[in-house]
């Protein structure tokens, strides 16, 4: 007996449960909207029903998503191809797009209080050209070949920067000697002691000198250059650093700190950038050479949903942006238009390929840039308008190039002519080759990775030198007061 | 004097909700902070800021105008509650504030070694009760006492005050250069005991008497020696003297707490013992503050330089609770001296208020500096205070011009009051406490 009712009440539940996947469709689409489909079953007990019964739902779900994706982008398409301003599209919810800002956030920069403690603190000295870094670069004690590695690489990022053995000494000791010798930064890498793994170095101790703060991190995600696909031979020119959304009065600090460890006065000429990304309060650091590939036929352009890398796309110059717009109004999988198919060129594929390479290998660089980009539209409207009107004679394409190098200062901005005029005479030949030959040249700017990459992650903020017993802090890391798994909506830096 | 009192009842009348407070950071800004309501408590704004960097402003501002010690006489003079300020060139200023606003100086004093090449730190910076004697301490040992002429209003004005001076080291002594010798001072509230301690071996806690030159009346005896037979050299970072009640007899200050670089928390009791009646051991850092609360006599409060800041218990001599928050180093923490809060302040440049007894957050306010002092602005608040107690105590008083004139007078009485009002008051609170909650 008991059995025939246990199986008619999973009969009874069945019948209740089955309808959700005989239902029509618009009914179970609102459901599914607002219920979890792991709700919808759970209360199937029979678990091998369940898991068919989930399965089909998920695919069901899957589809439709699918669907309704085509369905916006074929409308966007046919809004572009009428010339029509398409639906704007849904910006995806994320971790960072929903922090919340609160009143750490720098609201302007020139505030005054900001430009006050600015005025006096710890850096002031290296922005106001007063001093310049010198860097001590150690590790922990007994460093592993890999530790050499790593070091090695960091050799080619950081300009001005000596090795010392660590040997025995403490840190405070390290300190002294360091501010004895005129020192302005230490940095000691550590490294995990796990044998059985390999050591990896996983943290790094940055101690401004004399009196700066100093810093502990945590670093992961470490991976050599030798790692790195086709990536280059970093030069001995002096950097340009990009600081990304650093946006509290921490990250502030903590990027005039990160700052203060490059010359002040960057080397256009190598084309050598060093970024330090945040992004939910880690920090990639990356270092890359931009190169500029200047190729016959028309770069072909995504059109509508697929993501593309926009390094590019935003510094183009102007006329060179309306010509790829003309072209993005046929973005169909053949041919786009009547001059590449005279073309019959293969190429346009090629340079999508490229970058859709580049665009995987670093993904944050691809925003981010064009969030720097931007940015700098504001600020080198004016430089960049004014050579776009002179360019049309000559050459657009290297002007392109310089409006497309992420600048961030005045000062290297204007540097930038004395540059150009140099390029000029470099390209010449080449250019004029181009010049008889009919077909569009494009210009795109691509990053050419170098160095190693790596993650760090804010530990603690130390006032003053190292001092492992009686620091003060001004910031410790803690699940009390940072973004939690509960609340993951703020972040300090 | 009858519209006077009108005026004042106003003001008090509109702002007894009102709690404030005022912190000061190392580039010399003062700033209010103030909330609607003293319990349900979001510190939500600051009113106002007060610089003084503007008018001289080709100077270093750190290290000239960078406040060192704030603290609050809880006494009013026209109309505002009345701080020092001591500055990081030894400057010590007496400064009008309230109803957020700030005015010029009353008073205005180089303290400390002039001629030497770098100015010594003020490392203590308190007023007498009666709020007209200032006692200074600087790191190198000199205590200045400015105290306000009696034959005038005996009122803080400029060039209105009798300044002395002695030293608290030797010359010999002080000339060494050694440096955390004295590393805290604290006057007591009567201001004829003057508490300090330093760094270094022989610089534990010692009391002198502020009256007769410094004499020395009491001296710390070293805390016994580990298992290991060690010592750690004394190194006192914090101290404050409890305000006297019945435990202490009412008469003299002789129960003080102290923070040291150690970690630990000891509580003295002059009569009892020369070694600490009570020790504590909290934290990973420095003890940076230490506070009593004004309403339970029972608890204390501490804060170290990693954010850390607990209750201690006195009677199981324990940490009871942690109050949460602080990111970065908390270099004041002080508890208001009627009501039952607790203000922080710190390098997270935030001034939090918390519950003394919860310990929870009551409301926070972002300050943009690094912050190294705070001081309750009481004074409304008391207003509040009285004014609703005599209500219930005293059905038939119905004049107010009377509860008015009283309240400015009777002020000093409110710390020694008898037990049964002080009772009558928590449980008032509690009942208050409960609406708020409801």
């Amino acid at each position: 007996m008991g059995v025939t009712r246990t199986k008619k009440s999973t009969s009874l539940k069945r019948k209740r449960k089955d309808p959700p996947g005989d239902d029509n469709d618009d009914g179970r689409r609102t459901k599914s909207e607002n219920v979890s489909i792991g709700k919808l079953t759970s209360q199937i007990k029979n678990k091998q029903r369940r898991s068919e019964v989930y399965g089909k739902l998920l695919h069901e779900q899957s589809v439709e998503k699918k669907k309704r994706r085509q369905l916006r982008q074929k409308e966007e398409l046919r809004a572009l191809e009428n010339g029509e301003t398409p639906a704007p599209r849904q910006v995806p919810k994320t971790i960072e797009n929903q922090r919340v800002i609160d009143e750490t956030h720098i609201v302007r920069e020139d505030e005054e209080e900001i430009h006050n403690e600015d005025k006096e603190d710890e850096f002031a000295s290296y922005f106001s050209f007063n001093s310049s870094p010198k860097i001590i670069i150690t590790t922990s004690r007994k460093p592993s070949g890999a530790m050499f590695k790593f070091l090695e690489n960091l050799f080619t990022v950081v300009p001005n920067a000596y090795y010392y053995a660590r040997r025995n000494y403490h840190v405070k000791e390290m300190v002294k000697h360091a501010t004895a010798r005129g020192f302005t930064d230490l940095l000691i890498f550590n490294e995990n002691k796990t044998f059985s793994k390999g050591a990896r170095v996983n943290g790094l101790l940055h101690v401004h000198l004399p009196e700066g703060p100093s810093v502990m991190y945590k670093l992961t995600n470490l991976i050599l250059s030798k790692k790195i696909r086709n990536h280059g031979r970093a030069t001995s020119h002096y950097p340009e650093l990009l600081l990304n959304n650093f946006s509290t009065r921490l990250g502030h600090r903590i990027g005039r700190m990160f700052a203060s460890l490059f010359p002040q006065k960057p080397e256009f000429k190598g084309r050598r950038v060093v970024t330090f990304h945040n992004q939910r309060d880690f920090i990639f650091f990356r270092h890359h050479r931009y190169v500029f590939e200047e190729k016959k036929g028309v770069r072909r352009r995504h059109g509508g949903h697929l993501s593309t890398a926009e390094v590019d796309e935003e510094s183009f110059s102007k006329n060179r942006i309306k010509k790829s717009s003309k072209r993005k109004s046929k973005p169909s999988l053949a041919l786009p238009s009547g001059e590449d198919e005279e073309d019959g060129d293969e190429e346009d594929v090629q340079f999508s390929g490229d970058e859709d390479s580049d665009s995987d290998s670093d993904e944050f660089k691809a925003g981010s840039s064009s969030d720097e980009d931007s940015d700098d539209d504001d600020d080198s409207s004016s430089s960049g308008s004014s050579s776009d009107d002179d360019d049309d004679d000559d050459d657009d394409d290297d002007d392109s190039d310089d409006d497309s190098g992420e600048d961030e200062d005045g000062k290297k901005k204007e540097k930038k002519p004395f540059e150009r005029k140099k390029k000029l005479t470099k390209a010449q030949k080449k250019k004029i080759a181009d010049e008889n030959d009919d077909r569009p040249t494009s210009v795109i700017a691509r990053l050419q990775e170098l160095g190693p990459r790596f993650t760090l992650k804010l530990m603690s903020v130390q006032k003053g030198t190292f001092d492992s017993k009686h620091g003060e802090f001004e910031y410790v890391r803690s699940t009390e007061t940072d973004g939690t798994r509960k609340n993951r909506r703020k972040f300090v830096l | 004097m009858t519209s006077k009192n009108g005026k004042s009842k106003k003001s008090s009348s509109n702002s007894s909700k009102e709690i404030s407070l005022l912190c000061a950071d190392e580039l010399g800004y003062l700033r209010f902070a103030s909330s609607s309501n003293a319990y349900g408590a979001i510190l939500h704004r600051f009113d106002s800021s007060y610089c003084v960097s503007n008018t001289y402003e080709n100077k270093k501002n750190k290290e000239t105008f960078g406040i060192e010690k704030l603290c609050s006489s809880f006494h009013r003079q026209m109309g505002c509650n009345l701080y020092a300020v001591a500055r990081r060139n030894g400057k010590v200023e007496i400064v009008r504030a309230g109803n957020g606003g700030f005015f010029q100086p009353l008073y205005d004093k180089t303290v400390g070694g002039v001629a030497a090449v770098s100015v010594p730190k003020c490392v203590g910076l308190d007023f007498t009760e009666d709020g007209k004697q200032l006692t200074v301490a600087a790191e190198d040992g000199t205590v200045t006492v400015l105290r306000v002429k009696e034959d005038g209003e005996g009122t803080w004005k400029s060039g209105g005050a009798d300044a002395r001076s002695f030293a608290l080291l030797k010359e010999d002594v002080a000339r060494r250069e050694e440096e955390g010798v004295v590393l805290c001072a604290r006057a007591s509230k009567d201001g004829k005991r003057l508490l300090y301690g330093g760094k270094g071996q022989g610089n534990d806690v010692k009391i002198v008497d502020v009256e007769q030159e410094g004499k020395l009346v009491w001296k710390a005896k070293p805390p016994p020696v580990n298992r290991l037979n060690y010592r750690a050299p004394p190194w006192v970072k914090c101290a404050r003297f409890k305000d006297r009640g019945e435990a202490n007899g009412g008469n003299e200050s002789c129960v003080f707490a102290v923070g040291t670089g150690e970690k630990k928390v000891r509580l003295y009791d002059t009569r009892a013992n020369k070694r600490a009646t009570m020790e504590v051991e909290y934290g990973e850092a420095p003890v940076n503050s230490v506070a009593f609360s004004s309403v339970d006599e029972h608890r204390m409060f501490a804060a170290d330089s990693r954010g850390k800041c607990c209750a201690i218990d006195l009677r199981t001599s324990k940490a009871c609770g942690a109050i949460r928050g602080n990111s970065g180093s908390v270099r004041e923490i002080e508890a208001h001296p009627t009501l039952d809060l607790v203000a922080t302040v710190g390098l997270d440049r935030y001034v939090r208020v918390y519950n003394g007894s919860s310990r929870k957050c009551l409301g926070a306010a972002y300050a943009k500096q690094n912050l190294t002092c705070v001081a309750w602005d009481t004074f409304q608040d008391r207003d509040g205070n009285r004014k609703k107690k005599k209500g219930k105590r005293v059905d038939a008083d119905n004049s107010d011009d009377s509860d008015n004139d009283d309240e400015d007078d009777e002020e000093n009485d409110n710390d020694i009051l008898p037990k049964k009002r002080k009772k009558k008051k928590s449980k008032s609170k509690r009942k208050r406490r409960r609406r708020m909650k409801t």
